[in-house]
């Protein structure tokens, strides 16, 4: 092996190494380069440029199978030891190469590395650029199959002193790889969803996509879905259903006299409702007469029967609703109160009945009365308005009217 | 022709026949419209339509009637009522009278025979066509 080289000088000039390699036949090619720069500065003012190219070629040109290893290492260096504005350059441009010409397989591999510093030393503000443009191919020409490997190892750092500075950190990295046949494409796709509602549902989707097609061979493709959703409440609801059948039959007898007695036609109940009596009551001739307590009365009055026009009235408590459709809807609970009110006007009082009438109220005042109809049906209820005018209608004519709220007995 | 009330819709348990009412009966069907006019004088009309109808009859009932009538809706008073009218009618609906008023207005010596007037209001659908009897 032999080494021709010519060094340059530091005025300016630039300087030129010219390395040649050449190795006999059969034998392990092994080159390695190491090379270290340094440009100093002086006290002038000049701009100082440091440009270095280098081109490295390995060819091995045999028969036999041989391996090939090319190992480059770079070490650029550029020191400002002024005071004054200075701009420090460096540029760092390299170019490898590695052919492997040959008919069997071989392993080609490449390695780089490569660190480039740009350390500015001064009390005043400068800036630092540093600059790599890498470029890394790795190329088989050759009707086989060839595994090409290719590592690249990058190492960047930017010192900062003690002064402020500006440095800008920029990287630029293009590989490539060509294999003609043989495509490997991996897609992977996590997903990863969260809802929370009273609950977290998590949500994971992971999708593999693999497709692989050489020549001449079959592509397959798979994709795996997997989705999982945990229910962390289980409620259970049970229903009970009870489907009950019932039937009724009625009829009705549509005669004069059926119009005007008491005929009502009763069939078969309805659970739900109490029909009423089929058995007519029993209507009798009594006067009108209050008595007071109920339960064991001490006073009694005895009054002339109404006049005509006297009123029972039935009030119900019913809540009436009318659907969107139109359907009208009454419900009312069987518990809930049923008002049944007289309400009488007597007349013909003379002044003593109606002298009597007027301290039976006031000592019945909202207690419960027992009230015998004009047709003997005894009532049990209480007078609701004690304050009921007592009329002086002629000389001996007194009229009175009140009302009267109970139920029969 | 007769006015007769059964009840409970659909179970019929109980039927009342009643003498036909009087005079000045109605029928209020329960449409609605809003009319509204725009800016430019279009006039607009939305219409709420009802297969409903409110029934007022005014009864004049004996005494033993009018106590047969008031069994009757102390029994139903929130039950569903089939109404067949004197015009053959059948309607389904509710009494919304309230509250439900006897009038003694007729006289009479004996007990029973009194007359009785009582107005009933009947909200409901018709489900049959009036069938008047063939003369």
């Amino acid at each position: 092996m032999s080494l021709t080289g010519k060094l340059g000088t530091i005025d300016s000039q630039p300087g030129n190494i010219e390395l040649g390699l050449s190795v006999d036949l059969n034998q392990l090619v092994s080159q390695s380069i190491a090379f270290v720069q340094m440009a100093a500065g002086d006290s002038h003012r000049f701009e100082q440029l440091q440009s270095i190219a280098f081109v490295q070629a390995a060819v091995a040109v045999v028969d036999r199978p041989a391996s090939v290893s090319q190992s480059l290492t770079f070490t650029s260096l550029a020191v400002q030891g002024s005071t004054f504005p200075k701009t420090a350059t460096s540029t760092l441009s390299f170019v490898g190469a590695a052919t492997n010409v040959v008919d069997h397989h071989r392993t080609v591999s490449q390695s780089l590395g490569l660190t480039q510093s740009v350390d500015v030393r001064g009390p005043i503000y400068k800036t630092a650029t540093n600059t790599m443009a890498l470029v890394g191919s790795a190329d088989v020409q050759g009707p086989i199959y060839e595994l090409v490997h290719q590592s690249l190892n990058l190492f960047e750092s930017t010192h900062q002193s003690d002064i402020h500075v500006y440095a800008t950190n920029e990287l630029d990295f293009v590989q490539a790889a060509g294999r003609v046949h043989t495509r490997t494409v991996t897609q992977s796709l996590s997903f990863t969803q969260i809802a929370a509602r009273k609950s977290i549902v998590i949500q994971t989707l992971a999708f593999t996509q693999l497709a692989e097609a050489g020549k001449g061979g079959a592509v397959e493709q798979e994709l795996e879905f997997e989705e999982i959703v945990s229910i962390k409440g289980i409620f259970r609801r049970s229903g009970i259903q009870t489907l009950d059948l019932l039937q009724s039959v009625t009829y009705y007898i549509d005669r004069g006299c059926t119009r005007f007695a008491y005929t009502p036609f009763v069939g078969t109940s309805d659970p739900n409702y109490t029909p009423p009596s089929t058995v007519e009551p029993t209507l009798g001739y009594h006067r009108l007469r209050l008595t007071y307590p109920y339960t064991s009365p001490s006073l009694s009055l005895t009054l002339p029967n109404p006049a005509f026009s006297d009123k029972d009235r039935l009030s119900f408590n019913r809540i009436n609703r009318e659907t969107r459709g139109g359907t009208l809807i009454v419900f009312a609970d069987p518990k809930w109160p049923k008002t049944q009110t007289l309400a009488l006007q007597v007349d013909n009082l003379n002044p003593n009945q109606a002298e009597d009438m007027i301290t039976f109220l006031r000592s019945s005042l909202g207690k419960e009365i027992g009230l015998l109809d004009w047709e003997n049906r005894q009532w049990r209820g209480i007078i609701t308005t004690p304050d009921a005018r007592v009329t002086h209608v002629g000389r001996n004519d007194r009229s009175i009217a009140f009302e009267f709220q109970g139920e029969l007995v | 022709m007769t006015l007769i009330l059964q009840a409970p819709v659909p179970l019929l348990t109980t039927t009342t026949v009643l003498p036909s009412p009087q005079f000045g009966d109605g029928e209020i069907p329960k449409h609605s419209i809003s009319v509204m006019q725009s800016m430019n004088g279009t006039t607009y009309s939305y219409v709420k339509s009802n297969a409903r109808s409110q029934l007022q009859y005014s009864l004049t009932l004996s005494r033993m009637k009018a106590l047969e009538l008031r069994a009757f809706i102390l029994a139903y008073y929130r039950a569903k009522v089939r109404l067949t009218n004197h015009k053959g009618e059948v309607w389904d609906g509710y009494f919304t009278s309230n509250p439900f008023e006897f009038s003694t207005d007729g006289k009479s010596s004996m007990p029973g025979n009194a007359e009785q007037t009582i107005t009933i209001d009947f909200d409901g659908t018709r489900v049959s066509a009036p069938s008047l009897p063939a003369c």
